[in-house]
């Protein structure tokens, strides 16, 4: 990377991607990124207005409109800069495949996650199964996922007040697979739209960008194992996944890495 | 870092029409440099800043002037600069822009007395248009602050007699009230009144008491 690049760097970026090891969640990684893209996108628009203005003048200012538009083409540049920045970045650090123990992954995330859940005064209840079989998966990508299904469940509790805002975090051995659920109390979800809660963009919250779910499902889908939701018998939603604990060999190389998809969904 | 304090005045011999002056505060050279043709191409001045404290150590002007300020900052948000303004240059209008639609912000924002508040990408109308409104603004208030220069240097120029018969005349009383309460003659009354009127080129008694509202020389209440 040359110099010239570095300097065009916002000097937030470096700092985001110390974050996200720390367990980031998804949505806060993504509109991050998605604002230091919007940066240079906000010059092109008006880089290119400007041109126009320039050109519609009488006489038109030929001169300071192609200033504006090198301009514009500048801060395109700019802009894939951050992405193909964000992509060597990334790059580097591949996937990791270890062995991951989902309780010890789960009360690492939830950890992170205490205060915001006192402030929403939220009480957990966490139901980790003993003698929980490893898994083969990344665990920083995993932590991700739960933090991301938690502070889903949070939110959607966020404007109950007719009853305790109950979370249960429950792991459990099913066969060949483990499973992590998140059950709430919380708004539920429409039946209907049960299809549309992972596809990118869909959300019920007026601040979110709904890709927490569709990024979580395709680490998950990366791991081998699936992510559902379902409703519960009496208020709220429970959303689980479940990995097989005796992946197929060979098969766990190829781990998706949610880095890229938080940089494809930024682009 | 404390801002000098100077009088803002409009230097006679200045042209009458000055080219206003926008100020940009922005992080991000791509926004700060877009708007700065932007600005230009409208025929104003622009002056851009990356940071709140270049923005600060800048002096004080004294042509129609606004300021489109970024509420997220490096050294700061754009908030907390909003507030010290409020004190400091309390007559400069603000535009706000944000990448975030961040509803709380805006509010605080508005509420702080900002004159609008845009969304990045915005459209150039939106921002011309709301630029022009805050130069008007900030035209008539220097209009309004050089008038009272003009008065404030009036009054200074009064003896102190003068002014005590100022505030008594403004308080309705009548010349042999006022030569009663300051213990001179009525005919002595009459002399510093003629000179303290034409000092401040008062023209009748009710251009008088206005000049003292605006002064705010507080009338003295009949013993």
């Amino acid at each position: 990377m040359s110099s010239t690049a570095n300097s065009l760097m916002p000097a937030g970026i470096h700092g985001e991607i110390a974050m996200l090891t720390q367990a980031m969640s998804l949505g806060v990684l993504t509109a991050s990124i998605a604002h230091e893209v919007n940066q240079p996108l906000s010059g092109i628009v008006t880089n290119a207005s400007t041109c126009l203005r320039m050109l519609a003048a009488d006489p038109p200012n030929v001169a300071g409109a192609r200033e504006a538009a090198r301009r514009a083409i500048r801060d395109g540049n700019r802009a894939s800069e951050v992405i193909a920045r964000l992509r060597a970045l990334f790059g580097k650090k591949r996937a990791v495949t270890e062995s991951v123990d989902l309780n010890e992954a789960a009360r690492e995330a939830i950890a992170l996650l205490l205060d915001e859940l006192q402030k929403n005064r939220v009480t957990l209840q966490l139901e980790l199964a003993g003698g929980l079989p490893l898994i083969r998966g990344d665990s920083v990508q995993l932590q991700q996922v739960i933090l991301n299904l938690v502070r889903n469940a949070s939110d959607a509790m966020s404007t109950i007040n007719d009853r305790p805002r109950q979370l249960v975090v429950r792991t459990e051995r099913d066969q060949n697979w483990v499973r992590l659920s998140v059950e709430d109390v919380g708004i539920g979800f429409d039946p209907q739209a049960a299809n549309g809660l992972f596809e990118a963009f869909y959300t019920t919250k007026d601040d979110g960008m709904g890709i927490g779910l569709s990024i979580s499902r395709s680490i998950i889908e990366r791991h081998h194992g699936r992510l559902w939701a379902t409703l519960n018998d009496g208020p709220g939603a429970t959303v689980s996944f479940a990995i097989p604990f005796k992946p197929a060999e060979g098969e766990a190389d190829n781990i998706f890495d949610i880095r890229e998809a938080a940089v494809a969904v930024a682009a | 870092m404390m801002i000098q304090r100077s009088p803002v005045t409009v230097a006679r011999g200045e042209s009458p029409h000055p080219t206003p002056i926008v100020f940009v505060v922005d992080d991000d050279i791509s926004v700060r440099e877009s708007l700065e043709l932007l600005v230009r191409s409208e025929g104003w001045r622009p002056e851009i800043f990356s940071s709140a404290q270049d923005f600060l150590a800048r002096p004080r002007v004294c042509v129609p002037h606004c300021l489109v300020l970024d509420i997220s900052l490096p050294d700061g948000n754009g908030l907390e600069l909003q507030k010290r303004i409020a004190v400091e240059q309390a007559s400069m209008p603000i535009i706000f822009i944000t990448g975030h639609g961040d509803v709380p912000m805006s509010v605080q924002a508005m509420k702080g007395g900002a004159l609008e508040f845009l969304l990045k990408p915005f459209r150039d109308d939106a921002l011309l248009n709301a630029i022009r409104e805050a130069l008007e603004r900030s035209r008539v208030a220097l209009v309004r602050e050089s008038e009272m220069q003009v008065l404030r240097d009036c009054y200074a120029s009064l003896t102190p007699r003068e002014r005590e018969v100022m505030a008594l005349v403004v308080s309705g009383l009548l010349n042999k009230q006022v030569g009663w309460e300051l213990g001179i003659s009525e005919i002595t009354v009459k002399a510093h009144r003629g000179n303290m009127m034409q000092k401040m080129k008062a023209e009748s008694l009710a251009d008088l008491v206005r000049m003292a509202a605006r002064l705010r020389i507080t009338p003295v209440s009949k013993a």
